[in-house]
């Protein structure tokens, strides 16, 4: 997926603005919890409700991928201790609190992880997904890579389910999709 | 059928005292643990009060027999650890054995010296010191110190850590993985805790009021508590008897926000009514609840309310102990299902010290007066953390 909507900006509240979600708290997020939560909002809203109905939210899975983190937030919360440090920025100050922003608003309950890497490493997320869908119990995984700084950004994601869909799950398709 | 993980012995060190008999005797005098700082070197040390254990890391490593350069957190678990092993240490041979240790300070208090050090003078730090800072390497030190192989786990989810260690013990026991197993947890102060509680402004700048109206918040402890469970078979090699059980648990998820809880407690509401179930007891059964209770606004009312659906107004006589041992965090229910055993074998309910006004979004007032000579069969100990992470446990008279 990718925000190719007429407000692709650098700026996260530009995209839900011009995708016209609702969802106060979305305001309250840091840097990366909005793409990360746009990316999982644009890829599991269908026009009539969401790719997942029907599956146990328990057996969903969630896996992201990211290099920066929530160094944005960590720098914003680290000027606010000289003089009062902010509980607000604070609670975001962990790059895995996008993975919760999502689990809150989907209802997710399956098993989570939160990788870093340099760059998105295909090879590693295809094989936590491929463990999780295949040795763990879970129906499906919502998986990719989250990357952002105030100047720029990086989101890929996918929705994998052990159902046969158009395309087969592997590092390779990722990739292909990713740099296509 | 599942095997039952009875209780025979505990191990203990909290502020109020360094093994289980002192800690019982300060719980019946209402000798609270919290005061100023004396061994965590904090800028806050004049302003926010701790319930610290009042040893050098040196005294302390010499009561446990380890290395004194060990991380705090896995000094004061050896020392809690050894003494819930001691009775039959040398009796366990052929029996499997496992060690479920939750932390969420883990190393910290020696990470933050080599940090102070590394901005300083790179070249001068020892960086031998944050070779210990993740959790699981204290586990693995104290594990390695009593020869406990068969099965090492570290838990870490925030407050409701050591739950979920003797959660996962009782399971393994009832499953018949393991025959005996040292469950709990431990946790040090460090400067990461205090500055990130202070941070989340949920600190209290007297000692604290869990269960009163007008609470500030929290004071934060350090201490270590575990359980030494073991399946009937394990007891009768070991020749010794318990006079109570782990008869319930249960985890659940608020799914609501990073360190607050839903405010009608609805994780709360489900760990507690799942942990009866497992017990397969009625909320009426319960004697005694050790309340989670840190004397946050947020937590007392949301456990406050959710304990009074599930409990259908008739509340049974209930106590925070965090009032006398501070939040020991990641070993907060190691320590309170110590207290919790108390209760049942001595048939006492603690007073939640220091309360004075009902809250006004909770009806029931907590046990304000030691209650002795009461018959405990069954205590529910309620346990927290962030991240919506709830468990509850039930003790059980044999």
């Amino acid at each position: 997926m990718s925000f190719n909507e007429p407000a692709d900006s650098n700026a996260p509240e530009a995209v839900y603005r011009a995708l016209q979600y609702s969802y106060p708290k979305f305001f309250k997020m840091d840097l990366i919890s909005k793409w990360a939560w746009l990316g999982a909002e644009t890829i599991l809203k269908q026009s009539d409700g969401f790719v997942y109905d029907g599956i146990d939210k328990t057996k969903i899975a969630l896996v992201l991928q990211t290099n920066h983190g929530c160094l944005d937030v960590d720098k914003k919360y680290s000027e606010t201790v000289a003089t009062i440090a902010s509980p607000a920025l604070f609670v975001y100050t962990l790059p895995n609190i996008m993975l919760g922003e999502i689990c809150i608003k989907h209802g997710f309950k399956g098993e989570q992880a939160c990788l870093v890497s340099n760059e998105f490493d295909v090879k590693e997320m295809e094989f936590w997904v491929n463990d999780l869908l295949q040795n763990r119990g879970m129906d499906a995984c919502l998986c990719g890579w989250v990357d952002a700084t105030t100047d720029n950004h990086d989101v890929c994601i996918y929705w994998v389910t052990k159902e046969n869909g158009q395309l087969k799950f592997s590092a390779d398709t990722m990739l292909q999709l990713y740099k296509g | 059928m599942k095997q039952a993980a009875y209780i025979v012995n505990t191990g203990i060190i909290t502020a109020i005292g360094n093994d289980t008999a002192a800690c019982l005797d300060a719980l019946l005098h209402s000798r609270t643990g919290v005061g100023k700082a004396e061994y965590l070197k904090t800028h806050w040390s004049e302003e926010l009060p701790v319930a610290e254990v009042k040893a050098s890391n040196e005294a302390l490593a010499a009561i446990a027999g380890v290395d004194t350069k060990w991380p705090r957190t896995a000094i004061l678990s050896a020392i809690a650890v050894k003494e819930a092993m001691q009775p039959v240490a040398d009796k366990l041979h052929g029996l499997k054995l496992g060690f479920f240790s939750a932390t969420t300070v883990g190393g910290m208090d020696l990470t933050e010296n080599v940090y102070k050090e590394f901005k300083e003078d790179s070249s001068k730090v020892d960086f031998d010191n944050i070779k210990n800072h993740e959790c699981g390497a204290i586990t693995e030190l104290v594990a390695n110190h009593f020869g406990i192989n068969d099965f090492v786990t570290t838990i870490s989810t925030a407050c409701s850590s050591s739950a979920n260690s003797i959660m996962m013990a009782a399971q393994m026991i009832g499953n018949g993985m393991l025959d005996v197993a040292i469950a709990g947890g431990a946790d040090s102060l460090s400067r990461f805790t205090l500055n990130g509680f202070n941070t989340l402004m949920i600190l209290d700048k007297q000692p604290c009021q869990p269960f009163d109206n007008n609470r500030r918040g929290l004071n934060l402890g350090e201490g270590a508590g575990y359980l030494l469970l073991m399946s009937e078979k394990a007891m009768q090699q070991c020749g010794t008897t318990a006079d109570c059980k782990v008869s319930g648990y249960a985890n659940a998820n608020d799914a609501y926000h990073q360190t607050a809880s839903s405010p009608d407690g609805t994780g709360n509401k489900l760990a507690m009514g799942n942990a009866l179930k497992v017990a397969n007891l009625q909320p009426a059964d319960i004697n005694y609840i050790n309340l989670h209770g840190t004397g946050t606004a947020n937590n007392d009312s949301s456990e406050g309310k959710a304990i009074e659906v599930l409990f259908d107004g008739k509340v049974p006589a209930a106590s925070s102990t965090k009032a006398y041992t501070g939040h020991t965090l990641g070993a907060a229910a190691g320590v309170e299902a110590v207290f919790s055993v108390l209760s049942i074998r001595h048939g006492v309910v603690y007073p939640n010290l220091r309360w004075e006004t009902q809250m006004e979004d909770v009806s029931f007032k907590p046990a304000t007066e030691l209650q002795q000579g009461v018959a405990i069969n069954h205590v529910l100990s309620n346990s927290f953390g962030f991240g919506g992470n709830c468990s509850s446990l039930v003790f059980s008279k044999c």
